[in-house]
């Protein structure tokens, strides 16, 4: 694949160098001289020095033959437009962005970015994952949707317990994925199978139904 | 200017900017609300009253700065009318396309300068 790399500060130059052992053309665009010049000496001639946010830089990097362009500059603003260059101007088909603040990472998404990495995002979501009394976790998001895989473990009083799937109304746009047990067993979410206590759930919801599924799998029964 | 211009025929005007320095330069008998604060941040948008706001023009020196804020305003906030600084040719074409409206100062100016020359 030809890659092109926006930003070569310290995510930029480990991307550059694991896409390049790994076999693929890299270009990596960077703005200020002094670490374009550092990585010229440690990488060799697969750096431009410019504004990767720039149609003209795009262009002069060969933004028309690329698979992907990978935007990992400390700023989300220029994150955003060289993204949105790239696909709308040069048809790039995969484009990546850093989001750096997360309040960003969903705009982006809706602004046609096709994959958003947000660092305080990955790891806000490893330390809720261990906290034991939180309930839901967000799995992961599904592509070119607000929709998200999402995991719910069902409390041993839970209304739900003992009840068919066909006889628990959800919300709209949800679906249950799958049921895996307390020993890590995973059933399918056929019509007569039944909530267990110790479930763990993993269904695709959306950000506006996702406190509801939660309500309907925990609520505790009468 | 734009926001001078605009105070003077009566519209309510906030100007939010990172540069306490360009806030001062601003009479203060205008009436223009300042606030020192970044455009592309949604808390001071919101601080700016944008929830409530009628048009948003996205004017600072660079671009993408421009385009991030004005399509906050746009996407997020449903501003009416958004209006932002592209100097870049085709980025300004692009924007349009995807519905904000351009402006370039730049591209007006040497316009002008042009035409007085031809004249």
């Amino acid at each position: 694949m030809y890659i092109i790399i926006v930003g070569c500060g310290k995510v930029g130059y480990h991307l550059a160098q694991a896409l390049l052992s790994a076999g693929h053309e890299v270009l990596a665009i960077e703005q200020d001289s002094q670490k374009y010049a550092a990585i010229v000496d440690a990488l060799g001639s697969v750096v431009i020095s410019g504004d990767g946010a720039e149609a003209a830089v795009l262009e002069e990097a060969g933004a028309g033959r690329a698979d992907a362009v990978i935007a990992v500059t400390g700023q989300d603003d220029d994150n955003l437009v060289a993204c949105q260059v790239a696909k709308h101007r040069f048809k790039v088909a995969k484009t990546i962005a850093l989001v750096n603040n997360p309040e960003n990472e969903s705009l982006f998404q809706k602004l046609g970015v096709d994959v958003t990495v947000s660092q305080t995002s990955m790891i806000l979501s490893h330390i809720e994952e261990e906290l034991p009394e939180h309930p839901l976790v967000h799995l992961f998001p599904i592509p070119d949707s607000d929709r998200r895989l999402v995991g719910i473990p069902i409390p041993m009083d839970a209304s739900v317990v003992g009840k068919t799937l066909e006889s628990v109304t959800l919300p709209p746009d949800t679906l249950i994925a799958l049921l895996i047990d307390a020993r890590g067993e995973p059933r399918l979410p056929t019509e007569g199978e039944i909530f267990k206590a110790n479930d763990e759930v993993v269904a695709v919801t959306s950000p506006a139904a996702e406190e509801a599924l939660l309500n309907i799998l925990t609520r505790v029964g009468v | 200017m734009v926001a001078r211009t605009m105070a003077l025929e009566g519209h309510a005007v906030a100007i939010l900017d990172t540069s306490e320095d360009n806030l001062r330069r601003l009479p203060d008998h205008l009436g223009v609300t300042t606030l020192l604060g970044d455009g592309t941040l949604e808390q001071d948008l919101r601080r700016a009253g944008i929830e409530e706001a009628d048009v948003f023009v996205a004017v600072e020196e660079r671009d993408s700065r421009n385009a991030l804020a004005a399509q906050k305003a746009l996407h997020l906030f449903n501003v009416g009318k958004v209006i932002c600084n592209i100097g870049d040719p085709v980025r300004q074409e692009m924007y349009r396309a995807l519905g904000l409206e351009t402006v370039s100062p730049a591209k007006a100016a040497s316009d002008m300068i042009l035409q007085a020359l031809h004249r």
